[in-house]
């Protein structure tokens, strides 16, 4: 019976060409204005060094080596690469005062201050004043150098014997930033606008779920009284239609990625079959919030989707579409809000992938992803439920 | 084994304030072509949603087939057809694939499903609109594709709520025969309308409601019986002075005269040869008139006479 439903509802889902219309005319005159607009940009700006302040003070004269020779943290942050060669910081190392002026001016995207704790370890701190990509990059750097050191103290304290090993494997403390392609497969600032353009593009699906879902309810649509009256459990039938919207719509998103990557040329950073998966995840997002919104209440399909359109354009904001800092601004004062806006998670998977490729974090935004569309199939199975209506 | 195909018992429902059913009670045979007969906003189409367990009550019990109904059995469900008011079709589906696509979610064998699906098409003679989308349709022939995907899985029991508003005289005879054929096929019928000539037409068994309750029930000649109008002379006329009005009161077995709009008419109760007393009674007045006829009093009748108010709205 399912699948009776499931080809019947594929069926009208691809005869309802205005449906698919938007879904593919949305990413790909957005991804056309995008790409208009950015191209010239970000060819110049891509590749340019962050500029930095370094504020050491009397530290780094208190970390010595086993020869007795200072540790040479600026050389190290000064041999940091892009993929071209090409130097990813432009470092200056300053006093205290002279990096905070540099930094207020806006002469530096941000300062590295390393300090000694209390138990004389290297300390690293970054102090930025705005948000964006450049900003971005040192925090990882930051985060990365903070970790490796922690982590040589770590055997140095406990695992002295390893040390030796550590070293000879090739130099890690300056490889391991590299090696993690910090500044991604595609280092263009602009991209970030078209993952929030998938995402987007992505959420816009919800559209779809909904109305194919009011389409079953008995107080929104007539058709949906003559389906509440068939011998076929409610979810059965509603699970079976949602897959239908969710194949077309993951069609309809996939020929838009391709569109932007192979006609437009946009590089998304990762492996094609993992842009694929990511797309896949958000399209079965999208598909499940708009479920999820079908349910709610009882109220007209255009209260629905006045709800959807609201969730999505605001979703879309604090993700950044409209302005891309707008994310990390939403990270730094309400991060829950990233966590559980559907574009946000999905913009992320993206960035991940360009940032890291696969590995821990793109499995964790996977998982995300799928945990957050079970939830919204969950909230949504469970308000629809009750499947006697109190008013038709 | 009890031959009650529905069965409502004291059923309540209501929409905040206002009390849609009021311990509604109603019994269904088998075999019957039931009209649910009553104004707009009456209560026959929540009496029947709630049966179908599209609307939650508040009280009462319901049984279909001697079970009590709930909307997960589908067992019973199975069993039932509905031909909702509005239609109810897929605009992207040609009449054939609407008819299949339901069709096959009560029939899963393919062999007898599709000659069903041929037997619905044939049963409301769209044999040569199969391959047409539903918005090609007259209106006529759209109500009978909603028939079709409500009958096409052969139901013992089939609702028809409505099914001849906004539709044209021949569609409508069409319809009414179809529903009569279904019942002689042995599907017991149950048709919700406020038109008391359909209902007097084909049905077999008669309940009024207004107001969420039934006024009453019984086949059309009990109902007739329930009231004193025995007959009406209607007469059209021009012109007719307040007190010739006041005389006609009087004569014998006139209970009731109305003149609106240049029509008298004289509600009688018992007695015969009314009409002759009256033209006996313009001739020795010398009243002219045009036309001058006798009628039975109709189902708007006794809708009347027990709730004092028309059946049907002026509109209709």
């Amino acid at each position: 019976m399912a699948g009776r439903i499931f080809v019947t509802h594929l069926k009208l889902a691809l005869r309802e060409k205005h449906a698919l219309f938007w879904t593919l005319a949305f990413g790909m005159i957005l991804g056309t204005l995008f790409y208009v607009a950015f191209h010239g940009i970000y060819s110049q700006e891509s590749l340019d060094s962050i500029p930095t302040a370094l504020v050491t003070g009397d530290a780094l004269e208190s970390m010595k080596d086993g020869e007795g020779n200072a540790v040479d943290i600026e050389g190290m942050l000064k041999e940091l690469t892009y993929d071209n060669g090409k130097k990813m910081l432009e470092l200056k190392t300053v006093s205290e005062s002279e990096a905070e002026e540099l930094l207020a001016n806006g002469d530096v995207d941000g300062v590295i201050s390393v300090t000694l704790d209390e138990q004389n370890a290297p300390k690293f701190s970054l102090e930025i004043k705005e948000n964006g990509i450049g900003q971005s990059v040192l925090t990882v750097v930051v985060g990365e150098y903070q970790a490796s050191f922690d982590y040589l103290r770590y055997l140095y304290e406990n695992h002295p014997d390893r040390l030796a090993d550590y070293f000879a494997r090739n130099d890690q403390v300056i490889d391991y930033v590299e090696a993690k392609n910090i500044g991604g497969n595609n280092k263009d600032p602009y991209v970030a606008y078209f993952y929030n353009l998938m995402a987007m593009v992505c959420l816009f699906c919800s559209l779809q779920s909904l109305a194919a879902m009011c389409r079953n309810q008995a107080d929104i649509d007539d058709v949906g009284k003559r389906t509440n009256l068939v011998p076929v459990n409610k979810m059965v039938y509603e699970l079976s239609a949602l897959a239908a919207v969710y194949v077309i719509q993951f069609v309809a998103t996939s020929l838009v990625l391709c569109y932007l990557n192979f006609v437009l040329g946009v590089d998304f950073g990762g492996e094609l079959p993992w842009l694929f998966l990511m797309t896949a995840l958000g399209t079965l997002l999208g598909v499940s919030l708009g479920f999820m919104v079908a349910h709610i209440g009882a109220k007209s399909y255009d209260k629905k989707e006045t709800i959807l359109t609201v969730i999505t354009l605001l979703g879309g904001f604090f993700a950044g579409l409209f302005y891309h800092g707008m994310k990390a601004v939403m990270e730094e004062n309400c991060p829950i809000v990233n966590r559980i806006n559907p574009s946000a998670v999905i913009t992320d998977s993206f960035y991940s992938l360009n940032m890291f490729g696969p590995g821990d974090r793109v499995t964790r935004s996977v998982i995300y992803m799928l945990a957050l569309a079970a939830v919204f199939i969950a909230i949504g199975s469970l308000l629809g439920r009750r499947q006697r209506y109190a008013s038709l | 084994m009890s031959d009650t195909v529905v069965k409502i018992t004291n059923l309540v429902k209501r929409y905040k304030e206002l009390v849609a059913l009021d311990n509604f009670n109603l019994e269904i045979k088998k075999g019957e072509v039931f009209g649910l007969l009553g104004p707009n906003g009456s209560g026959k189409s929540t009496t029947m949603n709630c049966v179908l367990s599209l609307l939650a009550y508040d009280e009462g019990e319901i049984e279909v087939f001697g079970e009590r109904m709930e909307p997960s059995r589908y067992d019973l469900k199975k069993r039932i057809g509905v031909v909702p008011q509005n239609v109810a079709v897929f605009d992207e589906l040609t009449v054939q694939e609407n008819i299949d696509y339901f069709c096959g979610l009560y029939i899963k064998d393919k062999e007898t499903k599709s000659k069903y699906v041929e037997d619905a098409i044939e049963f409301v003679g769209l044999s040569d609109f199969r391959k047409f989308k539903p918005r090609k349709l007259s209106g006529g022939l759209l109500r009978r594709l909603n028939i079709a995907c409500g009958i096409a899985h052969k139901p013992e029991l089939i609702f028809f709520d409505e099914p001849t508003v906004a539709v044209d005289p021949q569609s409508r005879n069409k319809i009414l025969e179809n529903i009569t054929e279904l019942n002689k096929q042995g599907a017991t019928i149950v048709y919700t309308t406020h038109y008391m000539e359909e209902v007097e037409q084909i049905c077999t068994n008669i309940l009024i409601m207004d107001r969420g309750k039934s006024v009453a029930s019984g086949t059309s000649e009990e109902l007739k019986k329930m009231i004193k109008n025995t007959e009406n002379v209607v007469v059209d006329i021009k012109r007719l002075p307040a007190e010739k009005i006041e005389e006609l009161k009087k004569l014998s077995h006139v209970y009731e005269v109305s003149y609106v709009s240049d029509r008298l008419t004289i509600k009688c109760a018992g007695g015969r040869h009314n009409i002759s007393h009256v033209i006996a009674f313009f001739e020795k007045e010398n009243i002219e008139y045009d036309r001058i006829y006798s009628e039975l009093p109709t189902l708007n009748d006794v809708f009347l006479e027990i709730t004092g108010k028309e059946l049907r709205d002026k509109e209709d």
